[in-house]
């Protein structure tokens, strides 16, 4: 919506309007006739201002109006009112009673009648006397009228189709702009009447249809010719003087003399174009422009009072008729009311969701696949004291998983898969749907169900210590679906096994110490602690101390330690379970030769038939194929003990994922960070850090050594004032 | 009111009123009504030509479309090896000259202008490149202007006339109605727009033209036009003088001034430009061409001080105030673009472009509230078209704000709206390197190449990586090209410099 548009000041809706004219019949001031299709001729007075309904007369006549023109038509006449329809050229007399009376009364005079249709005219204005009108008809036939005589009549011009045609008074010329050429003819020449073919003093092919046509008088005179696509300005020799191409198509023009700015060096139009715009020009340098919010059929200049001087008036096809100014001041256009006032803790966890549901629907497959998938949810059920289950622990507690299913629209099989990790506490439950739909889902089983109470091991050779803020809580409320009495200290044991964990509580320390001699335990232990007091206690700072001590030992065992470190450990060669590994399946290579090259020796030997030494070749092969058992089963201890250290190393990774989480670092190190690849460590560590220097501890150190971030403990401000 | 129910206009009258009122459609149906009756009624066949001609009409000046045949297959250019500054294929004329890096080019290579030009967005690069462009969805291009036009025009012919097209061509006695004043404008009109036949309408204003003594300058510039739309350049600049010497006319002045630039000789179109300057002072068209030309060769100062010119005559000129709010803009005035662009705004033309453009002001500007609002008004008005456009923009928004995961994420919507958005890809590319994931980066640039290989960023970027990664030789190619398209990019000399000894030492 522009910002710069017509300020209405009065508006009416007439149907069938076709022609509108501004006259002046009283007070010195204009009134406005709006003449129609059906007929109608209504008079407004706008100016009026008591009065919302403005009429002043109406008259119906029985043609439609083509065009009307107020003048002196008739001698010891005032207020004639001319009135062009197809087939008569009527003129009517409008009497005003009474100055200030709102009635005015309109009586036809006479009127002449056509042959052929007409379609336009033009008012030849004539010295000391009545003003003549120049009618011309459809078939581009000229008619001069004068009061009630006829001058002359049906002068052909050569023309098809009937365009704008105009008089300049200074020159006698009369401009013609019929089938797309501009003319001028010597008026002179017309008056005769002659039928003969008249000849033009220039003509200028426009190239174009003419719409509109208005003549200045004074001393440059000069002929504005609306078409559809450009308005050109001709002098009186017939050059073209100027020229604006139009953007849209020309809809009327009106040529404008303000009393205001009284120079007549320069022609003021006013240009109405079909994309609902008014153009101001001055000659052809545009001084405004603004939004009709209409395409006007037809435009004039009127002043109706004497506030409202020099108001435009528009009527459009529909018959719409509307009187307003160019205002001055923006009228439509405010700084909306509600600032965007942007609440970004808001926006934050809007976006932090959004980030989530677009992490959960990467891992679903994307949106796409996920609305088709199948939905899982999982939630745990009763947990039963005593499992009956023949191959569990006795005495063990269990839990019901409920597993629910939605949106299975076709999927005849569903296959269920679980995995269960021990080291990291979670549950993974994987569904393959038919055509490879995979639903992931991970569940946390309740402590309860993982650990029974025993009793408490304070020797335990691995510890985790985290300290808090504030004092410690009674870890028999803490735990308390278990019968311990003891606030400040409390065991536990796996169920089925007689692995422990212990849990302590130093009041004066405020610490919590984790003990077990099994280093994965460590980890559900901690994590299980954290959550509970992090639930009880409310916003409680709790921190740990990462124990790299551990991973070291881990990582030394299983050899990954290399660099500088190397000779250190060629010492205990007991200790590098790779190395063994490696060494283990060099053994059995070399025994599955060795009884490789046994087996052919003896199937040569028995298709030579030699069978003599038969005995010593047993012997040999149940030797060596007793080594090579013996080495694979080493080769196999071997590698599960590599796998256990790697888990407990995994396990150890995610405790200290959970204590840098704790001081609010992120780390790329979890409990999968060395799972499910064939990488090595190295390898993993190189990529997470980004170099390839140092070894793999100090990688390590280096991905969790961030110092504590404080920004996001810093409160602001205004959440205090709050 | 019982003798005559109703009063209205009938016939003719009604149809020539309709076409006043511009009701095209209105018009010709009652046009067909009276011609049903009376088939030889030559004022009412001419008025349907009319409105059939002028509801298909395009503004023949900026109609420059130029097709794959027009360019590549160019006879037409004077001299191929033009010295710097005469030629807009050798747009520099002086250091000042253009920095793809402060202001962005086209996909085709020219500078970012403020408002889109058709023959703006085609620079003859590689044949190569522009058969590939045309195989895209987004960037069809015709094999040559008149086939783009027939297709458009073919099925408004076909919408119109359903029982049959209106004038059977080729049973018309043409040479009779094209001699014949009153009805050979509108034939010619009808023949050239509507049915797109220029033979056809070449032939009418040669025969009008002839009728007419030879005398007439609209018949002149009319063959012209046919020339032009025919590619025979050199009979269309033969019948514009001929017409300027008979009447010196703004429209012809624009022609003549555009058959230059057709041939590649900018300083002739200025030329003629200045002529109609001085026969018509201050005239829009002439301005507005001049800048266009002047902005083409690299001369900002010289098209804004025109454009500003333009604006004095004509405020409301669109073009003009977006061309000089952009080159604002990316002179580093953001807080005076916003002022222009908001202008345009004000005079109620409304765009997601505009809106975009605002928002980016603003956040130049440092109006985070109201950028924030231009943007959301932007991404809520897109169209399919800009979309590309506007989320790159988002996306670089994102890049200032610090939230690279979202900017990655924008620039990846941008590329699944136009996957030949050379920008985002590069941009991503980047992103993606910062991420230390270098042979993605690396995929993204050689992708971003190939869809543009004019583009300096893909060039010069896709260098960098060869060149940490030891790939040398590749590296000089790529700096090189980059160095084609900005000569003075003082980081692609060094590098250069610095590959220069292993090559000696080879």
């Amino acid at each position: 919506m522009s910002l710069f548009r017509l300020v209405e000041w009065v508006s009416h809706t007439i149907p069938h309007t076709s022609a509108i004219l501004n006259a002046s019949f009283f007070q010195d001031r204009e009134q406005l006739v709006v003449g129609g299709e059906d007929g109608q001729i209504i008079i407004l007075d706008p100016g009026f201002r008591d009065d919302s309904n403005h009429v002043l007369a109406t008259y119906l006549t029985k043609y439609p109006i083509l065009q009307m023109a107020s003048d002196k038509f008739l001698a010891q006449m005032e207020n004639i009112l001319a009135v062009l329809s197809p087939t008569k050229l009527t003129y009517f007399k409008v009497t005003v009673e009474k100055e200030e009376d709102k009635h005015a009364t309109i009586e036809e005079i006479f009127s002449h009648s056509f042959s052929t249709s007409a379609w336009n005219m033009c008012i030849i204005p004539i010295e000391d006397s009545t003003p003549q009108i120049l009618v011309q008809s459809i078939d581009c036939k000229l008619s001069l009228y004068q009061g009630d005589q006829c001058v002359f009549s049906l002068v052909p011009l050569r023309a098809l189709q009937p365009g704008p045609i105009g008089y300049c008074q200074t020159t006698q010329t009369l401009f013609v702009a019929n089938n797309g050429f501009l003319a001028a003819i010597k008026f002179s020449l017309m008056s005769s009447g002659s039928q003969k073919k008249i000849n033009y003093d220039w003509s200028f092919n426009l190239g174009d249809t003419a719409i509109h046509m208005e003549v200045t008088e004074g001393l440059k005179p000069t002929t504005i010719i609306l078409c559809r696509r450009h308005v050109s300005a001709f002098n009186s020799s017939g050059s073209v003087v100027w020229q604006i191409r139009l953007e849209a198509v020309g809809m009327s023009m009106v040529l404008y003399r303000s009393l205001l700015i009284n120079n007549t060096q320069f022609n003021r139009l006013i240009i109405a174009t079909s994309d609902d715009t008014l153009l101001i020009f001055q000659d052809n340098k545009l001084v405004w422009n603004c939004s009709a919010l209409m395409s006007p059929v037809a435009l004039l200049v009127c002043s109706y009072n004497k506030i409202y001087e020099n108001t435009i008036t528009m009527m459009a096809s529909n018959g719409k008729i509307v009187v307003g100014y160019l205002g001055t001041e923006p009228s439509l256009y405010k700084v909306p009311e509600e600032k965007v006032i942007v609440n970004y803790t808001d926006r934050i966890d809007q976006f932090k969701e959004l980030e989530l549901k677009i992490k959960e629907s990467d891992a679903a497959g994307g949106l796409i696949k996920r609305k088709e998938g199948i939905q899982m949810k999982l939630s745990i059920g009763e947990i039963g004291k005593r499992t009956i289950e023949p191959n569990a622990a006795p005495n063990a507690p269990y839990c019901n998983v409920v597993v629910e299913f939605s949106e299975l629209h076709n999927v005849s099989k569903l296959h269920i898969n679980i995995q269960s990790e021990m080291a990291s506490p979670s549950n993974q439950i994987v569904l393959n749907v038919g055509n490879s739909l995979t639903v992931l889902k991970s569940i946390e089983l309740p402590f309860k169900v993982l650990f029974e109470e025993a009793q408490i091991d304070r020797n335990a050779k691995y510890k985790v210590t985290f300290d808090t803020n504030v004092g410690v809580l009674a870890l028999n409320q803490l735990f308390s679906e278990y019968e311990s009495d003891n606030p400040q200290a409390i065991g536990f044991c796996l169920h089925g096994t007689d692995k422990t964990v212990s849990i302590f509580a130093a009041n004066k320390s405020n610490r919590y110490r984790i003990q077990s001699e099994h280093v994965s335990l460590l980890q559900i232990a901690s994590a299980e602690l954290v959550k509970r007091i992090a639930s009880s206690a409310g916003s409680i700072e709790i921190g740990g101390t990462i124990p790299f001590g551990y991973m070291h030992e881990l990582l030394e065992e299983i050899n990954q330690v290399s660099g500088n470190e190397k000779d250190h450990l060629t010492e205990n060669k007991d200790f590098q379970l790779e190395a063994k590994k490696k060494e283990d399946s060099k053994t059995i290579d070399c025994r599955t030769k060795e009884v490789r090259a046994i087996v052919s020796l003896s199937l040569n030997s028995c298709k030579t038939g030699n069978m003599g030494n038969l005995p010593a070749l047993d012997a040999l092969f149940d030797k060596s194929y007793r080594e090579l058992l013996d080495s694979m089963d080493s080769y196999n201890v071997t590698n599960s003990k590599i796998e256990t250290e790697k888990t407990s190393l995994n396990s150890l990774f995610q405790l200290a994922a959970d204590i840098s989480k704790l001081s609010k670092v992120e780390t790329m190190l979890n409990g999968h960070f060395w799972a499910n690849t064939k990488q090595s460590l190295r390898d993993r560590l190189c990529w997470a850090c980004r170099t390839e220097r140092g070894n793999e501890m100090k990688m390590i150190e280096k991905l969790c050594e961030h110092s504590p971030k404080e920004l996001p403990k810093i409160k602001e401000e205004e959440e205090e004032a709050d | 009111m019982s003798e005559e129910p109703v009063i209205e206009f009938s016939g003719f009258i009604k149809a020539c009123r309709l076409f006043r009122e511009n009701r095209l459609s209105e018009a010709e149906a009652v046009c067909t009504n009276l011609l049903r009756k009376n088939p030889l009624d030559q004022a009412t066949w001419a008025l349907k030509l009319q409105c059939l001609s002028d509801s298909t009409y395009i503004d023949e000046l900026e109609n420059e479309d130029m097709g794959l045949a027009e360019t590549f297959l160019d006879q037409n250019v004077i001299a191929p090896n033009a010295r710097p500054g005469t030629s807009f294929a050798r747009p520099k004329t002086t250091a000042k000259g253009v920095n793809p890096i402060l202001r962005p080019t086209t996909n085709a290579g020219r500078p970012l202008s403020g408002v889109v030009r058709p023959q703006s967005s085609f620079k003859p690069g590689s044949m190569d490149q522009a058969v590939r462009t045309a195989r895209t969805a987004k960037t069809a291009r015709a094999v040559s202007s008149t086939s783009a036009r027939n297709m458009r025009l073919g099925t408004a012919s076909m919408a119109a006339g359903a029982d049959g097209e209106f004038v059977n061509l080729a049973r018309l006695n043409i040479d009779k109605y094209a001699a014949d004043p009153q009805v050979n404008r509108q034939l010619f009109e009808y023949v050239f727009y509507y049915i797109n036949d220029i033979k056809t309408a070449h032939q009418i204003a040669g025969t009008a033209s002839k009728a007419a003594g030879f005398e007439d300058y609209y018949w002149k510039n009319q063959l012209a036009k046919c020339y032009l739309r025919l590619g025979m350049i050199a009979d269309a600049t033969k019948q514009l003088q001929s017409s300027l010497e008979q009447r010196k006319l703004i429209e012809t002045f624009a022609f003549l001034a555009k058959t230059y630039n057709r041939v590649d000789q900018p300083m002739a179109a200025l030329k003629t430009y200045s002529a109609g300057l001085e026969v018509f002072p201050e005239d829009v068209t002439m301005l507005t061409g001049m800048a266009r030309v002047q902005e083409a060769l690299g001369e900002y100062d010289i098209s804004i001080a025109l454009y500003k010119r333009v604006l004095d005559a004509q405020a409301n000129n669109i073009e003009a105030i977006a061309c000089v709010a952009t080159t604002y803009y990316y002179g580093g005035k953001p807080e005076i673009a916003l002022r222009y662009y908001r202008r345009i705004l004000q005079m109620g033309y409304t765009s997601s472009e505009l809106f975009m453009n605002i928002g980016l002001c603003c956040l130049a500007a440092q109006q985070f509230d109201f950028a924030l609002s231009s943007i959301m008004r932007a991404q809520s008005t897109m169209t399919e078209d800009v979309a590309a456009d506007i989320w790159f923009n988002v996306a670089q928004v994102m890049v200032e704000v610090g939230d690279l995961p979202a900017a990655s994420r924008a620039y990846r919507i941008a590329l699944t709206h136009d996957p030949d958005h050379s920008e985002s890809l590069v941009n991503l590319g980047i992103l993606r390197y910062r991420e230390g994931k270098t042979d993605e980066a690396r995929s993204m640039y050689a992708a971003a190449v190939a869809k543009n290989p004019l583009m300096f960023e893909g060039n010069y970027n896709l260098g960098l990586v060869c060149f940490t990664q030891g790939k040398y030789h590749e590296c000089r190619r790529l700096m090189e090209r980059a160095l084609e398209v900005f000569p003075d990019h003082e980081h692609c000399k060094k590098i250069l410099n610095s590959i220069k000894p292993l090559y000696e030492s080879i």
